[in-house]
């Protein structure tokens, strides 16, 4: 008998003695490894990082800010890979992986934009600035929505897939225009303090909090990619499913 | 942090902190929960048609 497992993956045995339960319990240990590290982390950036001596307690919200950009990044860089794949190979497998991080970085940089409003507002004095940085974030979170929009309103589900894959190679370039905003022009935010040319500029402490943050969300991104594959799967397979079926009732009614 | 709290009342800086990690994590718990909700409806639909269609082959023979 075939049947479809919780992956919307086809298998020849019974559900339940198949990978995808090893494959599930994977992934519920990632999800109590994410939650466990996240607790570690959070507790890090607010008892065992110093306090900022110029910025004060605002400064902690940088080990939240820069973990969600990173995971963006990471996010985009997965959409870049899946839309190559896809065009390259035309396998669904390779746009369920680009839409998946693609609605993913969407989520993550509403987030980074909102945090870094946050830090603005008590640093600066002002909720945004059209400075290169924020400027150019914000243009990369309207790429991500045009992706997700071309795919919503385009009519044959073949062109939307091949167009916002077409969207995620070119859209890729805003990301090092971000990264790179801060030393190429003249900017407000600060510059990079650990990917910085003359190396990390972080006390130890800090440092090691943001690193130890930037492992937390990087395991939360994982087990929330995981997871929205899976769903994207499984939503595939109900919809071959149902084809089927009325293949079969056709056939049946002919 | 919890020191600082307690001698400066609630400046600007830690209110503004306490509101970003708020709005991250709920959030975060809000992203999760609709995607298990969704998962759950994929898995239910995803068992439903495959009942309705081995009843319509079983009809069928």
């Amino acid at each position: 008998m075939i049947s479809v497992d919780t992956s919307g993956r086809k298998s020849m045995t019974k559900p339940g003695q198949t990978a995808h339960v090893i494959a599930d319990r994977l992934r519920l240990a990632l999800g109590w490894v994410t939650v466990l590290t996240l607790a570690v982390s959070t507790g890090m950036a607010f008892f065992y990082a110093p306090t900022d001596a110029v910025q004060g307690q605002a400064q902690r919200i940088f080990y939240f800010h820069v973990p969600l950009a990173w995971v963006a990044y990471l996010a985009f860089f997965l959409v870049l890979i899946g839309s190559i794949g896809y065009l390259w190979k035309r396998e669904r497998r390779w746009d369920t992986l680009a839409h998946s991080s693609a609605e993913l970085g969407l989520f993550l940089t509403t987030l980074v934009l909102i945090t870094g409003s946050l830090w603005g507002k008590t640093i600066w004095g002002t909720w945004w600035s059209w400075d290169p940085r924020l400027t150019a974030t914000l243009v990369l979170w309207f790429i991500y929505l045009g992706y997700i929009m071309v795919r919503q309103f385009t009519t044959e589900a073949e062109r939307g897939r091949r167009m916002s894959a077409v969207l995620g190679i070119v859209g890729f370039i805003d990301v090092p225009i971000v990264h790179q905003s801060v030393v190429w022009w003249r900017s407000l935010h600060p510059d990079p303090v650990v990917l910085n040319a003359n190396g990390p500029q972080l006390p130890g402490t800090m440092l090691a909090t943001l690193m130890v943050n930037l492992l937390a969300f990087t395991l939360l991104f994982l087990y929330f990619l995981l997871k929205r594959i899976q769903i994207a799967n499984l939503e595939a397979a109900a919809v071959e499913q149902k084809r089927h079926a009325a293949l079969v009732e056709g056939q049946r009614i002919g | 942090m919890l020191r600082s709290l307690r001698a400066n009342a609630l400046d600007n800086g830690t209110l503004y902190l306490l509101v970003a990690f708020v709005i991250v994590f709920t959030t975060l718990a809000a992203y999760l929960a609709y995607l298990s909700r969704r998962l759950r409806a994929a898995q239910q639909s995803l068992e439903a048609d495959a009942g309705s269609a081995a009843g319509e082959e079983t009809a069928g023979r």
